[in-house]
Order: C-alpha cells, then structure tokens, then sequence
C-alpha cells in the first residue's frame, strides 16, 4: 500500500467541452469532473507526500508545456499543475483553471506524450506507481502518427493508462451514442486499440463515475499485534509434553474511525484571508484547594506534586519508584486453558474486536501444527479459551478462539472475554411468566403476550425473512453481509470535507450519498404488510401521551396498593413545603392542587428554597441539593405545561447567583436547568443560541 | 517532563484531537449511586446461630475449614463490608453508609440525636474511605465491642424515624444522585403495629419514593417463620419495574438452619443487588412500519480497569488531590481563547476544513434513535468474527408504549424458538454514529441482545501464510488432546478475576489500611498445568511424534523452531532462527558484504540477478528464513525492505 505513486490526469477543455449531451444538465467539462475531483480528492485525503499528481489540459487557449518550444505539434496543451503532492494551494490553482477555452485546436496524442514526458522526468527509473488518465470527450484532432511506439514505450516504463471518455460506446456497460459525430467514432475505435495495445483501460466515463459511487475503502496493511507462542501445558516442568507453536495475531476487525476534527480558534481581527483559524495549543495547570487563599485554590508546581491512587476518597501516595509494587508482572504468551463446546458459547460473552491467530508465516512445523489444532477444533465443534499477554508486563486478557478454515485459508478468530469483575450484575425478571407480589406465578397477563399475539408474530417474522434477500449496494453478496454495508458517518464525513474543501464558496452541504443508508429501512423485497395488520391489532400498543411521560409510574401507589394519598392529605392541605423535605412534599403538593395560583405559590416557595440553599452553602457543598430541587422544579413546570413559571424564576435565579456565587451558575449550565427548549414544550420559542447565550453570556 | 507524562491524569487533552465517537460511555458512566444498609438489630438478629449437630460426626468426613458462624446482624455487617470493597473496585464514585437501628444507644451526625431514636449510624453516607473500613473491621474483630453496638433497645426503633433518617442523609449527602438506594436487612415482618406510627412510617416511605429513593429489602425467614411482605412492606415498597425476589422463599437454602449457609445467601443475593440496574439508553424499537414498542438498553458486560493515577500534594500533614485545569491558547499569539471561539474543523490537503457546530450536527444526523428491524436470519449466519464491541442487552419498557413487554416477549419466543436472529439498524443516541446489528435472543437472562457488526472498513485483510494443511494422523492425535482437556460447562467468567486489578487494589488496600502487603497473588487465569499434565501430558507427546513424523511426510525444510523443549519467555519467538546466522557466520561468509548488495539490487528492482547463494546469505543474516526456492527468496527480501 504504501509504495510510491505518480499519476498525470490528461484532461480535454476543448470548447466543445462547453457543450451538453445525452440529456445531461451539465456540460461534459462539468461531467468529467465530477470524476477528476473525486480521485483527486480521494489522494488529498490520504495525506501522503509520496502520492504525487500533475494535470495537463489540452485544446487549451494558450499553450504551456516543456516541449512546444521545439516542436509545434504541441501546441494547445498546458500543464495546469505540476507534478507535486496535492494540497489545498493546488486544489484552488486548478479549479479556476478547469474552463473549456475558445478552441478546438490541438492534439490529443501530443498531450499524452507531455505527460508520459512528466513521469519520466519526474520518476526517474524509481520505484513508482505510474498512472496516467485521460478524460476526453472524443472530438477534434487525434494525430494517431507512430502511435505504436507510443504504446511500446508506455509499456515499456511501466504506465497503467486509462482512458475515460465522454459518451464514449460500451458494449458491456450498456451504452451507445445516438447519431455519433464520425470522426469521433474514428477516436474512439483508434484509441481503443490504442489502449489495447498497452494493455491500458478504456471505457465510457458513466461507467467511471457510477463507480466512485461505492465508498472506497481504505486498506490497511496487516500488522501484528502479537508474536509469540500458543502452549499447551507448561514446559518449564515438563519440556516434552508441552505444546509450543510460533504464532502471530493480526486484527481481523477493527473500527475504522472517521476523520476527526480539532479544535482551532476563529481569529479575532475580522479581515484575515483564507484560512482563518488559529492553531490551539492546551497548557494545564495544577492546583490544590486552599480555603486561605484568594479564589479558594493556589498553583501547584510538578516539582511539588507525587503521584499516588484513590481507595475510596483516601489518597494512597505511590512514588515512582514503588510503582512496581502494583504493577502485575507478565511473560508475553497464548497459553490454553481448556476447550469448551461451541454450542455452549454464550454469544455476549464476546467483548471486544476480533483477530485472527496464524502461526509464524516462516515456520512450517508451526504451521502444520497449528493446522491440526483447528481442524481438531472444528472437527469436535470446539473453541479453545485461552490467557494472552501480548507483551511483557501487560495485563492478560482472556480469550477464546474458534477455527476458521477456508479453501486456501486456515486460521483461528480470537474475541475478548470478561473477567469476573467485568460482570454487571443486572437483575431482568423472566419475559415467559409473571411473578405477582405474593410470589404467585402467572401464565396469563398483559405483559405476556396472548396466544393471538404468538401466532401474528410467529406470521410476521416468517414473512420477514432475509434468507433470499441480496445485498443493497453488491447483489452477489447477501443482505447485511459485512462486506455490502458500508459505514455511513465515516463515508459522509469524507464526502462533506471533500466537497467543502473542492467548492469553497458554496456553503450548501451536499446531499447524502443513497448507498449510505440503504440498511436504514425494510428492503423492498419484503412485503409483510397483511401479517404486520395483523400482528398490530394483536400487540395493541398505545403511546404514552407526552403529558404522563416523566412522571414516574406507579407513583400514586405501593405495592399492597394502599391509598398514601389520602393519608398523605393532612400534610398537602397546607400547601406549605418545608426546607428539609423539599421535593416529596413540593411533588405531593403539587399532585393535590386545583387552582392555579395555588401551583404558583409551590413554584415560588421551591424557588425560594433553592436560592435559600444556594445562599447557605458552605462553598459548594450544598449545590448538589439546590440542583436537585431545581431539576425537580422544571421537570414539574414542564409536564405541568407551566415552563413559563420556570423560566421566569431561572432567569431571576441567575440574577441571584451572580456575584459571589457564580459558580453555582455553572452548575446549572451543566446539568441543562437553563430556559425550557421547544424540544421539552413545542410551546417554548428559545432558540439555541437564545438558550446558549442564557447559560455563558452575563 | 516527558517521563512523567504517562501520569498525566487527562492523557491527549494535550494534542489538541478530540474524539467524536469517544464519548459514548462517560457520559453514561457519570450516574452515581448511593447505597444505604438499613440492619435492624433486635434480640433475633443478634441471637447467635442456632447450634446444630456437628455436621463431621455425621458425615464421619472431616470439614475441611470450620467457617465461622455469625448472628443475623453481624452477617449483615460482614456482607456490607465485602460489598464496600468490592464498589471501591467497581464503582469507585459511588457512596454507601451502614445505619443500624433499634440499637440501645442512639449515634447520629451533627449530635442531632434527638430526632432519630435508636438509630446508630456506624458508617455515614460516603465515599468510603480507608478510616471507615478499618474502623468497620476493627468491630468485626472485637466480639465485645461488636456487641456493645449492636446491644438492642428495649423498644423496637419507629419505623418513620429510620425513613427519615434515610431520607435526611440522602438529601444532604447524596444530593442530585440518580441512583439512591435503601437496603433494609430485618426478621422483623410487622414492625408497626399501632395505627399511628404506621402511617407515619407510609407517608415517610412515600417521601423517599418521591425522593426517587428505591427500597430493597433483605428479608430473613426462619424455619418456624416465614417472612410476609405483605404484613408491613407491601406499604413502603413501590413497583420500580424490577424483579423483587431477593431472599427467595422458595430457594431451599433460604429456610436453612445452617447459619454459615445463611450467611452465604445474604451475601450472593446483596452482592446481586450491589450495583445498581444503569439502563444505557431508552429508546424505542421499530419492528415494523408503524410498530414500535419502548425499550431500555443495558450492558452485561463492562470492562473494569485499575483506577487512574492521580498528582498528589503534601500540605502538612494533608494529602490532597491536585486538580488539573486546561487552558487553550492561541499557538501563535499565546491569547486564551474563548470556547465561542472554538472552531471544530478537519485536517485536508495541508489546511483545515470547517463546518460550524449546526453543521455538524447536521452531518452526523442520520435520523431518531431507534432499533429498526430490517428482517430476519438463521442465527448460523452470524459468525464468530463478526463482532465490534461490548453486546448490549435490550429489555421492554412500558413507559412510553403500553404493550410493550408482551410485543417484544412474543418477539423474542419466535426467534428463541426458531434459531432466528434480527438484523436492525440502530441509532444508540441522538447523532450517534448509525451501526447495524444483529438481534440475539438470549436465555440468561431472556432478553435480546444487538450485537453490532462490522462494516466492510471494519475488515482487515488476512495476512499471507503459507497453506499446509495438517495430516489426518496428527488432527487425530490433537483431538485427543482436545477431549481431554474439555470444560463441558464452557466460560464461565465468574471463575476468572482479573489477576491485575486484584493486585492493583489488594496493593491499595494494604497500603490505606497500612496492613502488610501479602506477597503471593493468587492467579485464577493461569492454566491448570497439573491437571494438563496428568490428563493430556502423554497425548501431547504423542502428538509431538506425530508432528515430526509430518514433517518428514510433507517434506518440509523449515523447522527452525524446537518444537518441544522452548524455554517460555526466556528466548524469544524466533530464537532458533538466530542459529541460523550462526551457522552461515561459521562458514565464514562475512553477512555484511551481502547487505549493500541485496539493498542496491532491491532498489533497481534487480533481486532475481542475484545467487541463490547471496540471497540465502543475506536471508540468514537478518535471522530469516532461507529456505524454499529462488522465487520466494525474492519474495521474502522484498517484503522486508517494503515493510522497513
């Protein structure tokens, strides 16, 4: 992947290329660019300085070429960008100069010649990639004189040619031009063969461009991320009854990450040119609280700081030096721990991204050996677990690995397994009974679904099957094949960057690329429609109007179903909410008010006790409580249809705090307590700059 | 500097680089809880367990370790202290406090005594810390002391009192936590009896629920007595849509007499309870157009790490934790920048490409969060390597669908019972990066599990072996060695703790508690080498013959590598092959002439002009292989210079 490249594009800006055909609202220049940006921007992207390009225009205005001086066949061809690593000053040279000019004068032949000229002098006899492609739309001169010394000599350097052409016939694509000019069909067969000849590429540019359609992915060159040794048993005590493999392990998935951005800083003088952000570099300071000092805290410098760990809130202090008392010492190995049945893996247990053990490429015995291990493996329907430590003194990871054997490829996939801390004890009550109070068993409940319910969903999944469904975007691939799906934020941030960086006055971002989101829905092929009808009234399910949603269910009652309410009303009567039970009794005030001025005056008195707590708090001790409140606050005013109220007293409360207690305000930023947003009350008219300007501005 | 940087408690906030994707868990991770144990102490709980016949007359077999017996009440306080070490280890944010009540003497912070009788809060609501844990065990280790404390009041504590003790330290101390949790250990099924202290123990509960303040109860039936809930706490307890059942009536273990087994019960069924349910998401699924149910996302399983470092400041006598700040500036011009004047923008073709922050949110919409169902497959079709990340275990909620829990049972019966699988499309969040995924039925518990998958970047190509496949004879013998060292029971994770996290805190334990560091760590993950022996040694052998004798079969030339005998660890993976150098430095080929040469032809792309003899030479003096024809030579030669 990573060798060196060199590649010419050759492109046609004859006045004809002003023109449209075939129906198109674009012109051919316009057309052929679509294709010309893309691999351009494709190479940018990589970022490699060893991938270089050059763009020769012909039938150009003027002419501008190393070998016009002496020979006047060239004429009408200029070299738009010499050869150089793409950036950005390149990219904006040539986009003003990809116009079709006032002639069609010029020779086609002659502009190849000029670039084959640019990689000879540019290649040298190194090791390269050479490329030339050649974008044209067929018309005009093409001087076929000596043409086959041409293609020996293109040959001969090593060049791969394309020839893309415009509305150019292609039999196996599907296309042919109507009413074809002569003289361009006499190109195209000349350059056909020409192409032929060098064992180049020659095609119609629809084709081309359909093409670039499908993302590219981007290849990664194989790296292990382990050498060492597979063992069974320990050889230390007993060396000959010990098996020992050399092996390797590569990833066999790993994310691919989209681009990601930085941050920069806009600069602050207005009229600065082009590229306008500023480099941000972090310094971090160090302080420790100090109640004496100004601002409660004071600068620690590194000379004054050790290192050490948290137990629980007390600080354990570890110099250095000690630091090997908690580290845990490791020898790098695979060592098998056991075999377990296949069928008894727990499928979740699988943690992290998988890779593939073979054994050391260069070593036959271990090759055979480890070829008897999976197919032993695959033949007992097993998976072996094993301990990996990848390196020295790294921590070991747990491990299971099943065999993978392929035609001309056999190898183990390694998954990650947990540890016992890594579980999450989570409790999930039994989706097939319901255990009521007592402890009685149910078999018949609205949570369980009704034999009708069963058999609509046993129809509809029937009717959703994939089995015979092909792949969205390659259909000799099956639906949802890894290889058809491709990830859709990494794709449409490459193609966003692409077409900012290639049309920077057009602000518009571009549409989304289809091939995108085509698992986003139902593939058309299915058509459950009758068994979804069927299963719908069956499930009957019904929304939770918006207004019940954040109220908690089951509120009004425990279990035994007892009437706390009403017990509760001596309390609710008084409409008064004291400080040290704040929130029961504001939301159990709040459930028992009718009028609502009586809502009005809860809203004030819980308003009133959160400034009275923020008032009160030893530094911020107490601001986690007055946030609580808060939080209780606007979520009552919201799904009480009363965010008005809140508002009113958030924007008071920010008046409140400034000053000395600003840092409370912070607080609120945080945790979002700002102003009621229309996604909380479609009521509510904030802007998020409104509500952005709430929470930072004064 | 540069040494200390692997301290740096906010590793790459310097480089400027922020990752998108990256925040996905904190975000979830900063939901803390706090955990309250509520032990009652009356004349029951502290009544030492009931003697029993010595179960080794009986058995005539000798019990290997006499475990030792505790009252109800010092269980309880033993399963506490277990559960405090382990949440330093798994939740080190998260609070818990011990709050004994119907003790004779009354201890309360503040001295504010007066208001919560009988109530003795051992260990107030806190991030634990090594004083409080060593305070608790130094109690445990002193039966007198122990019993003093846990010495019970003449009249049972009022049932209000404790609630709003709870409630009380909940609000002051756990403020703005999501999860608040009340954990009531008791025998004692009806503690009120009269009218009135009863409703004021149900208006005091009902508070705590509005508080959002969950109570898990522990209740501890005897043989001669069964605990009824619905006698006092079926008033206090509210349905928060989790399974009840702790101390489950019907398991066998739990009318046990035996004290110790008892205990052990208590135990596993707090330590299930220890940490809270964390729903990672609500969201809802689509299983069809215009059918969509309510569902809560959850994690079975979460790497744990050992704890950061942190800087630490000697002030005195004080130890204190230095916060670290970040300033951003202006490279150039050193100026603070403003976050308004924070741009993101994305590195191309040398310059920067922006896009404001409404833009980007734009980019990264790819719709709802959702779990759309596409359709449905054979579960064969999911393969082992198709696997990204954590699974996450999706369970129905019926607050936002009513209907919700029979549809998606229904759902999960059918592809349980047919061997089938979903594949959805899954948005986790808002602008959360779109995966596909498959949906997985899961027995244990029963649920559906979305197991995301690959995208076609995702896959990294194979790396080139060589294709020899092993002969039937050999295949044979290893599955012997397979069959032999077969765990029919599978993984099974709770066997396997991680022997350097167990090390990492053990060693902070030692040191907090200033207890002696022990000097053997148990390590559960290391092979069972005794056992490999004795059940497999023999076949191994074997089956080391057998490799050799393939090799002879298959005419094989490179068997650099003592297959038997390799010291582990002590020479590396491609020791032998240094033999190999020596051997051809033996011949008195000087390798270095070779070197100039081989490169110089590497570079004209001229390998194939040189000897068989020089390519081997110089193969051998970089400690590869030299084996095999002329071609590969080549081959092999140019790998290495083009991955140099």
């Amino acid at each position: 992947m990573a060798e060196k490249q060199a590649t010419v594009y050759v492109i046609d800006l004859a006045a004809s290329m002003g023109q449209r055909h075939s129906e198109r609202t674009e012109t051919d220049l316009e057309y052929a660019q679509q294709y010309l940006w893309d691999r351009i921007t494709a190479t940018v992207s990589n970022g490699r300085k060893t991938d270089t390009i050059a763009v020769v225009g012909f039938r150009t205005d003027g002419s501008d070429n190393s070998l016009v001086h002496d020979d006047s066949s060239y004429e009408n061809i200029t070299v738009l960008s010499p050869m150089s690593q793409f950036l950005m000053p390149q990219i904006r040279g040539l986009q003003g100069r990809l116009q079709p000019s006032h002639t069609d004068a010029g020779d086609g032949i002659s502009a190849l010649v000029i670039a084959m000229d640019i990689i000879e002098k540019y290649c040298k006899k190194l090791k390269y990639i050479r490329n030339i492609v050649f974008l044209t739309n067929g018309t005009g001169v093409y001087d076929f004189d000596g043409i086959d010394d041409i293609a020996k000599q293109i040959k001969g350097q090593g060049i791969k040619l394309t020839v893309l052409g415009i509305d150019f016939d292609d039999e196996d694509f599907g296309f042919q031009e109507e009413n074809k000019d002569s003289n361009k069909a006499k190109n195209e067969t000349a350059l056909k063969k020409f192409c032929e000849d060098c064992e180049g590429i020659f095609g119609t540019i629809a084709e081309a461009i359909e093409e670039i359609q499908l993302p590219r992915i981007k290849k990664t060159r194989p790296v292990a991320s382990f050498k060492g040794q597979l063992t069974i048993g320990d050889s230390s005590s007993n060396p000959n009854s010990t098996l020992v493999i050399d092996v390797e392990r590569y990833p066999r998935t790993m994310v691919a990450k989209p681009p990601s951005a930085s941050s920069y800083a806009v600069a602050s003088e207005e009229n600065v040119e082009g590229d306008s952000l500023q480099k941000i570099r972090n310094t971090r300071t160090y302080q420790v609280e100090d109640d004496a000092a100004p601002g409660k805290s004071i600068d620690v410098g590194q000379e004054d700081m050790a290192k050490g760990y948290l137990y629980g809130r007390t600080i354990v202090p570890i110099s250095a030096e000690d630091q090997d008392v908690v580290k845990f010492e490791t020898i790098a190995g695979l060592d098998i721990i056991g075999f377990i049945p296949k069928s008894g893996f727990d499928r979740p247990l699988s943690l992290s991204n998988t890779n593939i053990i073979v054994a050391s490429k260069v070593n036959d015995k271990a090759i055979v050996a480890l070829s008897s291990l999976i197919h032993g493996l695959y033949e007992l329907d097993s998976l072996a677990v094993g301990r990996l430590v990848t390196k020295a003194d790294k921590p070991p990871t747990m491990v299971a690995m099943a065999p993978v054997i392929e035609p001309d490829y056999e190898c183990l996939v390694e998954v990650q397994l947990p540890f016992a801390e890594d579980i999450r004890q989570n409790k999930f009550a039994p989706l097939d009974v319901v255990k009521t109070v007592t402890g009685k068993v149910m078999n018949k409940h609205r949570l369980l679904p009704s034999e009708e319910l069963q058999e609509a969903m046993d129809d509809y999944i029937d009717s959703m099957d994939l089995t015979n469904v092909p792949g969205l975007n390659d259909p000799s691939l099956s639906f949802a094949q890894p290889d058809d799906v491709f990830s859709p934020l990494l794709h449409r941030i490459q193609q966003v960057i692409r077409a900012r960086a290639t049309n920077t006055d057009e602000n518009r971002l571009p549409d989304i690329n289809p091939v995108l989101t085509h698992y986003s829905t139902i593939p058309q092929e299915l058509t459950p429609e009758e068994d979804l009808a069927r299963l719908k009234s069956a499930a009957d399910i019904h929304p939770v109007p918006a207004k019940a949603k954040g109220r908690r269910t089951g509120r009004e009652k425990p279990l035994s179903g007892l009437d706390v309410t009403k017990l509760l009303e001596g309390y609710t009567k008084s409409l008064r909410i004291s400080k040290d039970n704040a929130i029961p009794e504001f939301l159990q005030a709040v459930e028992s008010v009718e009028q609502k001025a009586d809502i009005e005056s809860l809203v004030r008195q819980m308003g009133d006790i959160v400034k009275s707590i923020v008032k009160q708090s030893v530094a911020d001790l107490q601001y986690g409580q007055a946030l609580e409140c808060l939080r209780v606050l606007r979520q009552e005013c919201i799904s009480l249809e009363i965010f008005e109220l809140y508002d009113a007293f958030v924007k008071e409360l920010k008046q409140f705090v400034d000053g000395d207690r600003r840092d409370f305000w912070s607080k609120v930023r945080k945790e979002k307590l700002g102003l009621v947003l229309p996604s909380e009350d479609e009521r509510s008219t904030v802007t998020s700059e409104e509500s952005n300007r709430f929470y930072y501005g004064r | 500097m540069s040494a200390d940087k692997k301290w740096d408690p906010n590793p790459g906030a310097g480089d400027g680089d922020d990752d998108d994707d990256g925040r996905d868990e904190t975000e979830y991770l900063s939901q803390k809880d706090a955990t309250l144990f509520a032990i009652q102490i009356s004349e029951s709980m502290v009544a030492p367990p009931d003697e029993e016949p010595d179960s080794m007359d009986v058995d005539g077999a000798r019990k290997k370790k006499k475990k030792p017996r505790y009252s109800n009440a010092e269980a309880a306080l033993r399963c506490a202290e277990a559960v405090l070490k382990n949440r330093i280890i798994s939740t080190p944010a998260d609070m818990m406090g011990i709050l004994l009540f119907g003790t004779e003497q009354t201890k309360y912070e503040d001295g504010n005594t007066a208001s919560y009788p009988n109530c003795y809060l051992l260990l107030d609501l806190d991030i634990p810390d090594a004083g409080g844990i060593k305070e608790l065990k130094y109690l445990l280790d002193n039966p007198d002391e122990l019993g003093e404390v846990l010495k019970p009041s003449q009249k049972p504590a009022a049932m209000a009192s404790v609630f709003f003790a709870a409630n009380h330290l909940f609000t002051t101390k756990a403020a703005n936590f999501n999860s608040r949790r009340l954990f009531i250990i008791t025998d004692d099924d009806n503690p009120e009896t009269d009218k009135k202290a009863r409703t004021s123990a149900q208006t005091r509960a009902k508070d705590l629920y509005d508080l959002g303040v969950r109570i898990e109860p522990f209740f501890i039936s005897t043989p001669t007595h069964e605990f009824d809930k619905s006698l006092f706490y079926a008033d206090v307890m509210y349905d928060t849509g989790e399974d009840l059942d702790n101390l489950d009536p019907t398991d066998p273990g739990s009318s046990n007499t035996d004290a110790e087994s008892r205990y052990e019960q208590m135990l596993s069924a707090i330590t299930a309870k220890q940490a809270p349910r964390r729903a990672l998401f609500s969201s809802k699924m689509e299983i069809g157009k215009g059918l969509t149910i309510g569902i809560k996302g959850y994690l079975l399983y979460k790497r744990v790490e050992p704890s950061r470092s942190h800087y630490i400041h000697e002030r005195g006598e004080k130890l204190q934790v230095v916060k670290g700040t970040t300033t951003q500036m202006v490279e150039e011009t050193a100026q603070e920048v403003a976050p308004a004047q924070i741009r993101k923008a994305y590195k191309f073709g040398g310059e920067t490409v922006s896009f404001s922050d409404e833009e980007i949110k734009k980019i990264r919409n790819f719709g709802e969060p959702v779990v759309r169902i596409l359709g449905f497959k054979p579960q064969s079709e999911l393969q082992f390597w198709h696997n990204m990340r954590p699974s996450i275990f999706i369970y129905p909620s019926e607050d936002d669908y009513t209907g919700s829990t029979r549809t998606f049972a229904a759902l999960w019966n059918k592809l349980f019972k047919s061997k089938l699988m979903g594949v959805a499309w899954f948005i986790a969040r808002r602008h959360a990066a779109p995966v596909l995924t498959a949906v997985w039925p899961s027995a244990d518990p029963q649920g559906l599990v979305l197991i995301p998958l690959p995208f076609a970047d995702d896959i990294r190509q194979n790396p080139d072996v060589p294709h020899i496949v092993a002969p039937n004879h050999l295949i044979d013998r290893m599955q012997d060695v397979i069959r032999q060292l077969h765990m029919p029971r599978g993984y099974i994770p709770e066997k396997y703790p991680n022997p350097a996290l167990q090390k990492h805190y053990k060693v902070l334990e030692a040191i907090a508690l200033e207890e002696e560091l022990p000097e053997v760590f148990e390590d559960k993950t290391v092979p069972k080498y005794k056992n490999i022996q004795k059940h497999a040694g023999r076949l191994i052998e074997e089956w080391g013959e057998g490799l050799d004798q393939s090799m002879s079969e298959l005419h094989l030339t490179r068997p650099q590598i003592e297959v038997h005998g390799t010291k582990r660890g002590r020479e590396p993976a491609g020791g032998a092959a240094k033999k190999v150098k020596k051997e051809i430095d033996a011949d008195g080929e000087p390798t270095d002439v070779y070197n100039g040469e081989v490169k110089a032809a590497y570079d004209k792309n001229a390998l194939n002009k040189l000897t068989v003899t020089v390519l081997k030479g110089w193969l051998g003096s970089k400690g590869m292989s030299s084996s095999g024809k002329k071609a590969d030579l080549v081959d092999r030669i140019e790998e290495y210079f083009e991955h140099k």
